[in-house]
């Protein structure tokens, strides 16, 4: 992790602009733990919003032999809302290993008071194969339908019309986000920046031609051509980089057998509970 | 139309050739430069998935003329109800002559003939009453485009019900904010509103349910109202002022 002062660089650069801009930083806040007193000035900055990670199972580690576990994540939490004043909002990365963890994971998000975002595995780094979509959405329903969703932003978003706009249901998400890699190179999406794939001309786009890197690719637009007429569309086909690690896997009719069982409740479930996550079907217009 | 737009006859789904060089033209709007005349007798995609595959490819589209009836009535009666919007312009500019007629306007042949309107509303009267409450909302809607308004007047009217906030994303589709596409439709709509309902239709407002925009967006970019407004606001430089984010 960069030291504070690289943030600060940033925050003055945004005071001395007047630029309405926050900074989001997401941080496992292990150094944080270990020094606190680096951190507090810069986690109070009104500019500043923290986000951190946790998840079930062995692959997080402290060091080579010690798993960051449940109690390493509380202490944590506990100290910084001492601290800075709120519990962090959490990421959780799902795959094969600790699937029969998401509701554990909720259900913690729901004990701390806060809404975690239960992200599936894209094949990047030392993750070999995408974990299944439609493995994800079996998930959410069975979060919807446990009321568990108030605390799984991912879930909110799927239920909440056709209001995606943030990853991995935006499909126009080359619009708004970079990535910087150390090397210098630039990307659209932290997981192709891992690929190293659909890179963005840097010169270029500053001297002010916007790059589509992902949204005018016809192969990153659907898994199927049949997708195009499908009423799932956004939700198979919202995140480029799984159209691409699953048409790369040839997995896309495997995912769609798979979805087309889970459609009906799916499409239920929106029609059902719409924007802002509550039964609002009764709202009566006389 | 303008005469810069390219019409392009087809079928749906598109050739190979075709899908690829919209795909690759594609932005975050409906590009409506390109109008693809389909023709949905003929399209081996039908019904609402034919409205699916224009709505999720971003078409701009045009149904061909000689449409057969039960497939016009079908598209319509679907497009009404769409979560998904579709930029389908002559289904747009039949459903606001449908408007304009529950008005009282008596409107010659369009996409549905006279007789085939007047059996068409008598038939989805349902779905045409929540599409003109909405519509006769726009007035009390309209001056929440303005930060300042919304932060005060707006927030006391809606916490104290003087205006009542619709939350239900489902009871109109986002395709309403197709109308405020068609030249001069808005103003012509209202100037037949007898009495505004005092209502705030959160959702198609406030979210990108429509080309990643939402009402808010909408309603500056595509009528006069809000420039309306804006020549009613006395110049202070110390007031808050409007187009400030949401």
């Amino acid at each position: 992790m960069v030291p504070p002062a690289y943030y600060w660089k940033i925050i003055k650069y945004l005071d001395d602009n007047d630029l309405k801009a926050t900074v989001s930083l997401t941080t496992n806040l292990w150094d944080f733990k270990v020094r606190p007193a680096k951190w507090i000035d810069l986690f109070n900055h009104s500019r500043v919003g923290v986000g951190t990670s946790f998840q079930y199972g062995d692959a997080r580690r402290i060091t080579k032999d010690r798993v960051f576990k449940e109690e390493d994540f509380l202490e944590i939490m506990e100290m910084f809302n001492d601290k800075i004043g709120y519990y962090p909002p959490f990421i959780a990365v799902i795959d094969e290993s600790n699937e029969d963890t998401v509701i554990a994971t909720v259900q913690l998000a729901k004990k701390l008071g806060v809404v975690c975002k239960i992200n599936y595995a894209n094949v990047s780094g030392r993750q070999g194969s995408p974990y299944p979509l439609s493995k994800v959405y079996k998930h959410y329903v069975d979060l919807i339908e446990l009321g568990l969703y108030r605390w799984e932003y991912n879930t909110q978003q799927i239920m909440a019309s056709s209001a995606e706009n943030t990853c991995p249901l935006s499909r126009d998400c080359d619009v708004g986000i970079r990535a910087l890699n150390p090397d210098g190179s630039y990307y659209s999406c932290g997981s192709f920046a891992d690929d190293g794939v659909y890179s963005i001309d840097f010169d270029k786009e500053m001297d002010g031609e916007l790059a589509r890197p992902l949204s005018n690719r016809t192969y990153l637009y659907s898994l199927k051509h049949e997708c195009l007429s499908c009423p799932m569309f956004d939700l198979c086909n919202g995140c480029r980089k799984h159209v691409f690690d699953i048409k790369n896997a040839d997995t896309a009719e495997d995912h769609c057998e798979r979805m087309k069982v889970l459609a009906p409740r799916i499409i239920e479930y929106r029609r059902i509970y719409g924007i802002f996550g509550k039964n609002d079907r009764n709202d009566s217009t006389p | 139309m303008e005469s810069s737009e390219k019409m392009i006859e087809t079928i749906a789904p598109l050739n190979p050739d075709l899908l690829k060089d919209h795909i690759s033209k594609m932005s975050r709007e409906v590009n409506r430069t390109a109008v693809y005349i389909i023709d949905p007798d003929e399209s081996l995609i039908k019904g609402p998935a034919l409205l699916n595959y224009i709505g999720n490819l971003r078409l701009c589209v045009v149904l061909k003329e000689d449409t057969k009836l039960g497939t016009k009535k079908e598209l319509v009666k679907e497009y009404l109800s769409s979560r998904l919007p579709q930029a389908v312009n002559n289904i747009t500019e039949e459903v606001g002559i449908i408007l304009l007629t529950i008005k009282g306007a008596a409107i010659p042949d369009g996409f549905f003939t006279v007789e085939e309107r007047k059996e068409f509303i008598k038939d989805n009267m349902e779905v045409l009453r929540e599409w003109e409450k909405f519509l006769d909302s726009i007035p009390y809607m309209a001056p929440f485009v303005f930060g300042y308004y919304r932060e005060t007047v707006g927030k006391t009217l809606l916490s104290s019900g003087g205006i009542k906030t619709v939350d239900n994303p489902l009871l109109v589709s986002p395709n309403a904010l197709n109308l405020f596409y068609m030249d001069g439709f808005i103003e012509n709509y209202l100037s037949r509103v007898a009495r505004p309902l005092a209502r705030m239709y959160k959702y198609l407002f406030y979210s990108p349910c429509f080309e990643r925009k939402g009402m808010i967006e909408v309603l500056q970019e595509q009528t006069t109202l809000v420039p309306f407004m804006h020549s009613l606001e006395k110049p202070n430089a110390n007031q808050p002022v409007a187009h400030d984010a949401v």
